[in-house]
Formats: structure tokens, C-alpha cells, sequence
């Protein structure tokens, strides 16, 4: 299969036509980056009954205009206030705040910007490139591998993103526990739906969503009066535009190091569970490791911006293919766009690529003119947006609040599930209490109705034989690979030296 | 609200860790009640069920035994620290917890802008937000926004109360 280069051409010009949405989203976006505590997710799910009611092109621009510009904007605070707007933004504070200290804010939030911006281009035309090779998936996984993907993703969202194994396990298992409530598919029978007529059709996504992220962080959110502390702000106004160009040209003099912590971004954002965090530690561990000048890191060295920053970048191309490869997300930014997705009718999976491939490629054109976008507008927006940290939580939390309720509403139009995303959010507070991985029970959720299919599937054609789930030496090779991955936090607990035990370390402390 | 620091972090004591059962206990509460009330079902519909809810139970009962030896070896105490203390952070959590609730049962008959309003000005003003013009015009704004952008733009079916009643009265829209 070759790249269709025409039809990249057609789609090209579409999203450029979707301005109206891509810059309210950027905007969006950016504002959301700086504010500490406030995540894409959060945004996109109380934007939810929007993007539900607009076209999917539209819908679908919106989001990943918000979602890739939330990168770069966690840099903002992280840089001027040494505080990450975002987790990806932790790595970002290393270098960002002793620049700015250095008196040289104005570079290091250039920095910042260009390598988001030219770490985003790289990795969306990378995996432009790649996804007529992951179409190619379609005729390799069937529903026996299915069952392997999905325990595989699962595992490895316990093994990487959970702090204890045991914890991040039974958070997936209790979701797909949740996702298997409802009707059966075969003969209609209910499930374990407490006797509610409106858990038939299952646990509705949307409200279990909403509950277990948004209203459970806006309980936690009123813990702190405001987002940012009065004397962090004083620093903020004293930030000027006269080294713009200087930031620039530092930029510019990194360039090969912004193209390969970007891709370590693309690949840590295909695996499920990894995400924007670990990327950032990586590339910053691999940038230092690397440099002639290691010793400068932690000083206010740029590439100690460049690298994190780039990398979290990158993370945004790399999230969208397990969504479209295997119709499972790698994190909550996918779930999100996978739920809109299958809103609007589209069956995501490995045949989406030879069913599809219009949708497919028009995503990844809307990230690409999201990016060039962000290098004509970034800039002049930055320095005024970051007002909006002011903005104290006794207005943020009753807002939160409320308008995700409404929210709940917008999938089935039942008052039922504004009720049902309040219960998931007292769920999901004491998940967070506990430090249980609420993105995979949430994955799990979603994971739940498709897992029975394509396990039902496999049991009808093994005739109820377990084994069948080893039938195929792809399936095999995945169960090897759960195996492995159940193991990865004993061999981190080991080797507590390790790259990858010190950066996931330091982005459960950030 | 109250200007110390984040409640919960007592770095010198021993780890409450009663939390730590609140997950695994309702995970397999629901495990049980998903096996037991599907047992006369065919094997097709209790499939998944078994495969997903029998490695949880083994899960969540490793992981509470684990716990309680913690607990047993004076690492942790069976206390829930902080969780459900009388401190000013969890009772604006239950009341901004029940005033959502409230909303959402009285939705019906307040409709969805003066349901929203009510409970914007109720949550602002219980989080120490106590200027009366502040609280109406951020309530007022955000109702205006929900209701044009949800109700107006988009149709979306969010219940209709007296202020939708009124608007549709006085302008003919939004019915």
C-alpha cells in the first residue's frame, strides 16, 4: 500500500478550510496547557456535547487542535513559574525555570514553542508515512489476537502508568467488570444492572468518563485556593518579547535534537499507558546522556527545554494509532476521540484503514495544520494567555462541576446519566485517594463490550476451548508480551538505577 | 477556604491505609453480584464475565491480604487518615457532592438554566465567593452560554423549566 498522495493533497486543503475550528481550539488549548491541575481530557469532556453535535471532521479537528497545543502550553508555567501546566510539561521545569531565573524566560518559552511546534510536524508526517504499513494489521489480528492486544494493553497501562502493579491490575479488571454490565449479546439477558432499565444497553461511556476524571479532579481541585500562588504571578509580569529571536535562533542550532527526542515521543506515545510524562523524562535522560555538555543540564541549558518539550509533542501523533490500528486507546486522549469517533458511526479497528482511510488521513492532516499553524500564531498568544492562571478554584470547581454534568447528558439524553457520571466521580475520587490508575479502569470500561465480542467470538470458534486464545503464533507472542509486562515493575523495583525506572519514577513524583 | 497546606500528608506516620480497601471491596462487590445473578444464564452470556471477574476476585483478595500483613506488620494503620475526617475540605466536597445531586434530581422542574444557576450561586457562594453581583453575573454568563450554545444552537433535549418557558413566551425560540 502507497501513500495517497492526492488524496493527502485533498485533505490538506480540508483541514486548512477548518480554521474556524482548529484556531477556538488552539486557543482553547493553550489556555488549558497553563492552567495547572486542568487537562486536555477535562476540556475535551466538558466540550464533549459540542463535538457530539458537529460534523465529524469538524469535531475531530477541534479536539486534536486542543489536545496537541495543551502540550506546548503546560511549557508556559513550567518555564515562568516552575510549575508544569501539564504532566508532560514536568521534564520541561529542569531547565525552563533556571532559564528563567537566568533572566532568560523569553528563550527558553521560544524554545519551548519551536521544538512543540517542530516535534508535532515531525512525528504527524512520520506516522503519515507509516499508516499504510499499519493498515496492513487488518489482516493479521482476529479476534483470538484481539483478546491478546487487549489484556496486553491493559497490563502494560498497570505496568507503566500505575505506581503498583496490583493496583493499576484491578483498576482495568474492575473496568472491564463495569464494561461487561448490560444486556448479553447473544441472547439479550440483563446483567448485574441493579434492576435500572437504563444500564441495559451497558455503562454508558460518556458519563463514566466524565465522572471518573473530570468531577473526581474537581474534588480534589478545591484543595488549593487558587491554581497559582500571588508571588509566582509577580514573576509572570515581567516577562518580555525583546529575546524572541534569540530563542529562535538557539532553536534552530538544536534542530537534529528536536527530530529524535521527538520520535522517542512518537513511539512512547504508540504504547499504551506510557503517555506525554515518560516521553519528557526520556528524552531529557537521552539528551543529557548524549550531549558533550551534560553538565549544563539542570543549569538552564536549552536542549534541557528543547528535548521534553518535543517529545511531548510527539506523544500526540503517536496516541491516535492504537485507536485506529487496533480500536484500543493508549491513554484518556484517545478513549475521548475513540468515543466521539464511534458516536459518529465509525468502526475503529485494523479494517478502518481499508474501509476508511479518507478519516484515517484527514485526522493526521488536521494535527499537520494544526502544527503549522501553532508556528505562525503560538508566539504573539503565548505572553497574554498566561493570565488566565489568576482564575481562583472556588469559581473553577462550581463550574467544573456543573457544566460536566450537563455533559453526562449529551450521549442518550437521560437525566439518569448525569446521576450515574456523579457516582463514577465519588468512584473515581477514591480511586485517586488510593492511587488506583483511573485511565485504566476507564479503559477498561470501554475495553469491556468490545472484549466480550471478540472473546465470544474466539470461545464460538473454539468451541468453548480456552486454548484457542494460543492458536496463533501472533497471539502467542502478545501473551509472551503480557507476561513481560507483568514482570516490568519487579525488574524496575531491581534496578532502581535503570533509564526507565528513574524517568517513571520522576514522572509519578512531578 | 482555608489557606493550609494540603490535608493528608503526615510524612513521619504511618501510611493510613484503610483507603486502600474502598476500590478492591466495591470491584469485588460487583464481581459477586455479576456472578451470582448470572449463574442460571447460558454460557455464552456469563463468558466474559467469568474470565474478567474471577481473576479480579483473585486480584483484589491478594491485594487486600497484602495490605492487612502491612497493616499487621506496623507499616500502615487501618485508619482512612484524612478521607472521611470532619475537616472544612470534605464537607465542602459532600455538600458541593449533594448540591450536584440536588441539581440533577430537581432538573425536571427547574429546568436546565435556572437548575444551573441555582446550583453555580449555591457552589460559588458555599467556596467563599460572597459578592452577590459576582456570583449572578459568572452564574448568569455560564447559563447564558449553556443555553445558547446546548439548548438554542445545538437542540440538545436538556430539560426545559420555567426560564426556557419564559424565553420561549417572550421570543418565540427554543421551543
Amino acid at each position: 500500500m502507497d501513500v495517497p498522495v492526492s488524496l493527502l493533497a485533498d485533505l490538506f486543503g480540508r483541514s486548512l478550510a477548518l480554521w474556524w475550528v482548529i484556531l477556538p481550539g488552539m486557543i482553547l488549548g493553550t489556555i488549558v496547557g497553563i492552567l495547572p491541575g486542568f487537562s486536555a481530557q477535562n476540556t475535551l469532556i466538558i466540550l464533549l456535547p459540542l463535538t457530539l453535535y458537529i460534523n465529524i471532521e469538524a469535531g475531530m479537528a477541534f479536539m486534536i487542535a486542543l489536545y496537541c497545543t495543551t502540550q506546548l502550553g503546560g511549557g508556559i508555567p513550567a518555564i515562568l513559574f516552575n510549575m508544569p501546566g501539564e504532566g508532560g510539561a514536568a521534564a520541561t521545569v529542569l531547565d525552563g525555570y533556571p532559564m528563567t531565573k537566568k533572566g532568560q524566560a523569553q528563550q527558553a518559552l521560544v524554545c519551548c514553542f519551536a521544538a512543540s511546534a517542530f516535534g508535532g510536524l515531525v512525528t504527524t508526517i512520520i506516522t503519515v508515512l507509516m499508516l499504510p504499513a499499519l493498515g496492513q494489521l487488518g489482516l493479521y489480528f482476529r479476534s483470538v489476537e484481539m483478546v491478546a492486544v487487549m489484556v496486553f494493553g491493559l497490563t502494560l497501562i498497570a505496568a507503566i502508568a500505575a505506581q503498583d502493579l496490583f493496583k493499576g491490575l484491578i483498576a482495568g479488571f474492575f473496568g472491564l467488570m463495569i464494561g461487561a454490565i448490560g444486556i448479553d449479546p447473544v441472547f439479550g439477558t440483563p446483567r448485574a444492572t441493579f434492576g435500572f432499565l437504563e444500564l441495559y444497553d451497558g455503562v454508558p461511556l460518556i458519563p463514566a468518563l466524565i465522572g471518573l476524571f473530570a468531577i473526581s479532579e474537581a474534588f480534589v481541585m478545591l484543595e488549593s485556593e487558587t491554581i497559582v500562588r500571588s508571588e509566582d504571578l509577580q514573576a509572570a509580569k515581567s516577562a518580555k518579547w525583546a529575546d524572541t529571536l534569540e530563542g529562535l535562533y538557539i532553536n534552530a542550532r538544536y534542530w537534529w535534537q528536536t527530530i529524535w527526542t521527538s520520535l522517542i515521543g512518537l513511539i512512547i506515545g504508540i504504547l499504551p499507558g506510557a503517555g506525554a510524562t515518560v516521553s519528557a523524562f526520556l528524552a531529557y535522560h537521552y539528551s543529557k546522556m548524549l550531549s558533550k555538555t551534560p553538565e549544563l543540564y539542570g543549569t538552564g541549558h536549552p536542549p534541557g527545554v528543547i528535548a521534553p518539550e518535543s517529545a511531548n509533542n510527539g506523544v500526540t501523533s503517536g496516541t491516535l494509532v492504537p485507536v485506529f490500528a487496533l480500536g484500543i486507546p493508549g491513554g484518556t486522549t484517545g478513549a475521548i476521540m475513540m468515543l466521539v469517533l464511534t458516536y459518529h458511526g465509525v468502526v475503529l479497528g485494523p479494517r478502518l484503514f481499508i474501509e476508511r482511510p479518507d478519516l484515517v488521513y484527514s485526522v493526521y492532516m488536521q494535527m499537520l495544520v494544526c502544527y503549522i499553524f501553532m508556528i505562525l500564531l503560538i508566539l504573539p498568544m503565548a505572553r497574554y494567555l498566561s493570565r488566565v492562571v489568576w482564575i481562583p478554584t472556588k469559581f473553577l470547581v462550581p463550574l467544573i462541576l456543573s457544566l460536566v454534568t450537563i455533559a453526562a447528558f449529551s450521549e442518550r439524553e437521560y437525566i439518569f446519566d448525569m446521576g450515574l457520571a456523579l457516582f463514577f466521580g465519588v468512584v473515581g475520587y477514591f480511586a485517586r485517594k488510593g492511587k488506583y490508575e483511573i485511565s485504566a479502569m476507564l479503559i477498561g470500561v470501554i475495553m469491556g463490550p468490545l472484549f466480550e465480542t471478540y472473546f465470544l467470538r474466539s470461545m464460538r470458534i473454539g468451541q468453548g476451548d480456552l486454548t484457542i486464545l494460543f492458536s496463533s503464533w501472533l497471539a502467542i507472542s502478545i501473551w509472551i508480551m503480557v507476561v513481560a509486562a507483568l514482570f516490568l515493575p519487579f525488574l524496575r523495583q531491581r534496578k532502581k538505577t535503570g533509564v526507565l525506572a528513574q524517568t517513571v519514577q520522576a514522572g509519578h513524583e512531578s | 477556604m482555608a489557606d493550609n497546606p494540603r490535608e493528608g500528608e503526615r510524612p513521619d506516620e504511618p501510611e493510613p491505609l484503610a483507603v486502600d480497601f474502598i476500590i478492591p471491596l466495591l470491584a469485588c462487590g460487583l464481581a459477586i453480584y455479576y456472578l451470582a445473578t448470572t449463574t442460571d444464564l447460558v454460557w455464552e452470556a456469563r463468558a466474559a464475565g467469568v474470565a474478567v471477574g474471577v481473576p479480579l476476585l483473585l486480584l483484589c483478595t491478594f491485594h487486600m491480604a497484602r495490605t492487612t500483613y502491612r497493616i499487621a506488620q506496623g507499616r500502615g494503620t487501618f485508619s482512612a487518615g484524612d478521607i472521611f475526617a470532619n475537616t472544612l475540605f470534605n464537607r465542602q466536597r459532600l455538600v458541593l457532592g449533594l448540591l450536584i445531586a440536588l441539581f440533577v434530581a430537581a432538573l425536571p422542574w427547574t429546568g436546565t438554566t435556572l437548575g444551573l444557576f441555582l446550583c453555580l450561586v449555591a457552589g460559588m457562594w458555599m467556596l467563599g465567593v460572597d459578592r452577590i453581583t459576582t456570583l449572578v453575573a459568572v452564574a448568569g454568563t455560564t447559563c447564558a452560554v449553556v443555553y445558547v450554545l446546548l439548548m438554542y444552537l445545538v437542540s440538545s433535549r436538556l430539560p426545559h423549566g420555567p426560564i426556557e418557558w419564559l424565553i420561549t413566551w417572550a421570543f418565540g425560540i427554543g421551543a
